[in-house]
């Protein structure tokens, strides 16, 4: 195995045609791209406001008034409560707050208008919020259970538009849970609660800019390391027809362990070009300037799970180039399928400014959602964040190895 | 030692091999001649276990190789038509992994490289890379890479293609200091008749997929003993001659070279005179008339009609 690996990295490593397709050009363009796209970067990187349909189907006037007077509780006083807690009334005033902070855009809708906005991308996410909520946060004071809540449905779990939908949502929804548990807590007496704790809400984004430098590095990393897969295919074909591909068979070699090592030379090339293209980023154009030890460890930790990808990769690309009479795989991989999966993983440009389709579309690539993954850990997501991405990355690896394992003509081995 | 019997491949609708049986004796060396595309690399390939034939067997020491070719594999060295090997590396860097394949390592692999360096010529060129090789430099360290583990049978498809007349000798030589000094048996695969006749004891001739003769150099002269060759040398050359000749009835072939004709024709005691009365009568003025023995170009003209390197 070490046998098959050391000869892989040693036959990509001293062709020269592949040292430049694997590491020259990306650099090349990093530096390019990096210096004359620095200013346009710069802003473009920040959010865009979110697009948020709301759906009120709210109807109850005296939303659960009877729940206080069962209580004894004078009318009057009822009364009072009731119009300070009405919750749909607060969930609009977090939104208007949102909305001067420039961060939302939210418009009223009815169900169906806001589904059709949705499915056509006129807007990233649509809350809604059920009837009589008034009335469930008071049977829940109560000590009952609610029978419906509120809804937030995003277009993609995965871009960050969503994201940061889905981090408002959930802190709005903890702080009313944890300020409607102390308000169970008190018991009998009843206290009203006063407005909700918006001021907290505002300051929920904070995102770091992304660097040109920062952009075109990962993006171009991604896209090349894509690359990796197609030199090693593009090996084994002319393993295939110079006969090398016989001459190991009649030494015994297994076909498992050809198609293992085609995965780990992957890997380990994948992970050599990233960290050579990584490092030098940061060595010339101080790419990641003052980040933590903690930082790198993320990337690098990051970074081994892109390599994983683009070892499965490498394994379908072998199996489906010893398939085939000629080295079209290699050659349409290289050619056609790297070029749409950097466009559409937003090598070149933040897709999701042009469309957030082709980002959703994007984030099922394997360079596009793992570009994802390292612009969100640039600027400063938790690991959790990425989380979805990642174990998406890691089941495609296992798919795309299991695929090429079942295409992988055994036959010729035994 | 190595036998196949009714060794058969199809590719789709194509009949590469039919129904071809050959044996290589310990100690033999053995030639595989026949035309591009005659089955050659096919039947060897489902010999040593690299394709599943269609059907047929494979047997090496009476076991069936098919079902356990472990055996023939560890005793096998076969050096395919292709430089197998790769050119981004170097002479060396090949050995060494190509030794390793075989589980070899240290000491013993790198003295196994140097010796089989040594034999090939090659030793003070092991550092280059190979696509910087000429191409009977590729050649010798194709067959370099096939000796590591000490094979007691060598195949070799076609080792001798495409390179100088020096580089081909050198290789001869080679292959029959293996056979006779190293007792590998060897089976030599070639379109060039010339170096099946030198170096090999017994010669299969193949076409079309198909075994058409076999035997020793004798054994297939004597096909033609009814024929007999002359060589007409001629200064100029005479369409109306050479059509006169092909409509002899006796003449079966009449092959025009630089120098003159080549004509088969059934053995009679009056030919050469009738071909010089040919000549005359067309105004041709022969340097040279002469009755040769046939060669293994001759037997596959005479099989198949056809010349081997067409
Ligand atoms: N893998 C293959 N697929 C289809 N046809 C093949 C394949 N290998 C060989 N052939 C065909 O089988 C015939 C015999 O080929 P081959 O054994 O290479 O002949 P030789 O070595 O005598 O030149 C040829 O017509 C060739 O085109
Ligand atoms: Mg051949």
């Amino acid at each position: 195995m070490l046998n098959l690996l050391k000869k892989d990295i040693l036959t990509i490593s001293k062709a020269r045609s592949e040292v430049l397709i694997l590491l020259v050009m990306p650099f090349v363009l990093i530096a390019i791209l990096g210096l004359s796209l620095g200013g346009l970067m710069t802003g473009s990187a920040e959010i865009e406001p979110i697009h948020l349909a709301i759906v009120d189907n709210t109807t109850e006037r005296d939303g659960g008034m009877t729940i206080l007077t069962d209580q004894g509780l004078p009318d009057e006083q009822a009364t009072a409560i009731i119009e300070n807690l009405k919750v749909n009334r607060q969930i609009m005033t977090v939104i208007d707050t949102l909305e001067k902070e420039q961060l939302l855009v939210a418009e009223k809708m009815t169900t169906e208008a806001a589904n059709e906005a949705l499915n056509h991308a006129d807007v990233e996410g649509v809350l809604t919020i059920p009837d009589a909520l008034t009335t469930q946060v008071l049977t829940v004071m109560n000590g009952g259970e609610a029978t419906e809540s509120l809804m937030l449905e995003v277009i993609d779990e995965t871009t960050i538009q969503s994201q940061v939908l889905r981090q408002i949502f959930r802190r709005f929804t903890s702080e009313y849970n944890l300020m409607m548990s102390i308000q169970t807590i008190k018991g009998d007496t009843l206290v009203v609660p006063g407005d909700l704790p918006l001021g907290e809400t505002k300051t929920i984004e904070t995102t770091t800019e992304v660097s040109a430098f920062q952009y075109f590095t990962i993006g171009m990393a991604m896209m090349f390391s894509l690359y990796v897969a197609s030199s090693i295919s593009s090996n084994a074909f002319i393993e295939k027809k110079q006969d090398v591909l016989l001459r190991m068979m009649l030494a015994g070699e297994k076909p498992v362990r050809y198609l293992l090592s085609k995965v780990v030379s992957g890997y380990v090339l994948a992970v050599m070009q990233l960290g050579i293209l990584f490092g030098l980023s940061q060595l010339l154009f101080d790419t990641f300037s003052d980040r933590s030890s903690e930082f790198w460890l993320t990337i690098i930790a990051v970074t081994f799970v892109y390599a994983t990808v683009i070892g499965a990769l490498t394994a379908l690309l072998t199996s489906l180039t010893l398939m085939m009479p000629t080295d079209s795989v290699s050659g349409i991989f290289s050619g056609l399928v790297v070029t749409v999966f950097a466009f559409l993983g937003g090598s070149f440009t933040p897709v999701e400014q042009i469309s957030p389709f082709i980002r959703t579309l994007g984030n099922w690539t394997p360079n596009g959602a793992m570009m994802t993954v390292y612009l969100q850990q640039i600027q400063g997501y938790s690991m959790t964040d990425s989380m979805p991405l990642l174990m998406r990355i890691l089941l495609l690896s296992a798919i795309l190895f299991i695929v090429a394992w079942g295409l992988f003509p055994k036959r010729r081995f035994s | 030692m190595l036998e196949v019997k009714g060794l058969s491949k199809s590719f789709k609708d194509l009949k590469a091999v039919k129904e071809v049986s050959l044996e290589l004796k310990e100690g033999e060396s053995v030639g595989l001649l026949g035309p591009n595309g005659a089955g050659k690399s096919t039947t060897i390939q489902m010999m040593s276990t690299g394709l599943i034939p269609s059907s047929g067997e494979v047997i090496y020491n009476n076991e069936d190789a098919l079902k356990n070719p472990k055996q023939l594999r560890r005793d096998l060295g076969v050096v395919p038509q292709d430089i197998a090997l790769y050119e981004e590396l170097s002479a060396y860097e090949n050995l060494l992994f190509f030794g390793r394949l075989y589980g070899l390592k240290g000491k013993a692999l790198k003295t196994k490289i140097d010796e089989v360096l040594v034999l090939v010529g090659l030793s003070d060129r092991k550092k280059d890379r190979v696509k910087n090789y000429s191409g009977g430099m590729k050649r010798r360290i194709n067959i370099a890479a096939s000796l590591l583990h000490n094979p007691k049978v060598l195949i070799m498809d076609e080792p001798t293609v495409g390179i100088d007349p020096q580089s081909r000798s050198y290789i001869l030589d080679l292959i029959k200091q293996l056979n006779k000094e190293n007792h590998m048996t060897v089976l030599y695969t070639s379109h060039y008749m010339e170096e099946v006749e030198k170096l090999c004891d017994r010669i299969y001739i193949m076409d079309h997929g198909e075994v058409i003769a076999s035997g020793t150099k004798q054994d297939l002269q004597n096909l033609m003993q009814e024929e007999e060759t002359v060589w007409i040398e001629t200064l100029e050359k005479n369409e109306a001659f050479k059509h006169a000749l092909e409509d002899d009835q006796t003449i079966t072939q009449v092959i025009e070279s630089d120098q003159g004709y080549k004509v088969i024709a059934e053995k009679r005691e009056d030919l050469l005179g009738d071909l010089f009365d040919y000549a005359k009568a067309h105004q041709m003025k022969p340097t040279a008339l002469a009755i040769q023995t046939p060669t293994l170009e001759d037997v596959f003209l005479h099989l198949t009609g056809r010349k081997l390197r067409d």
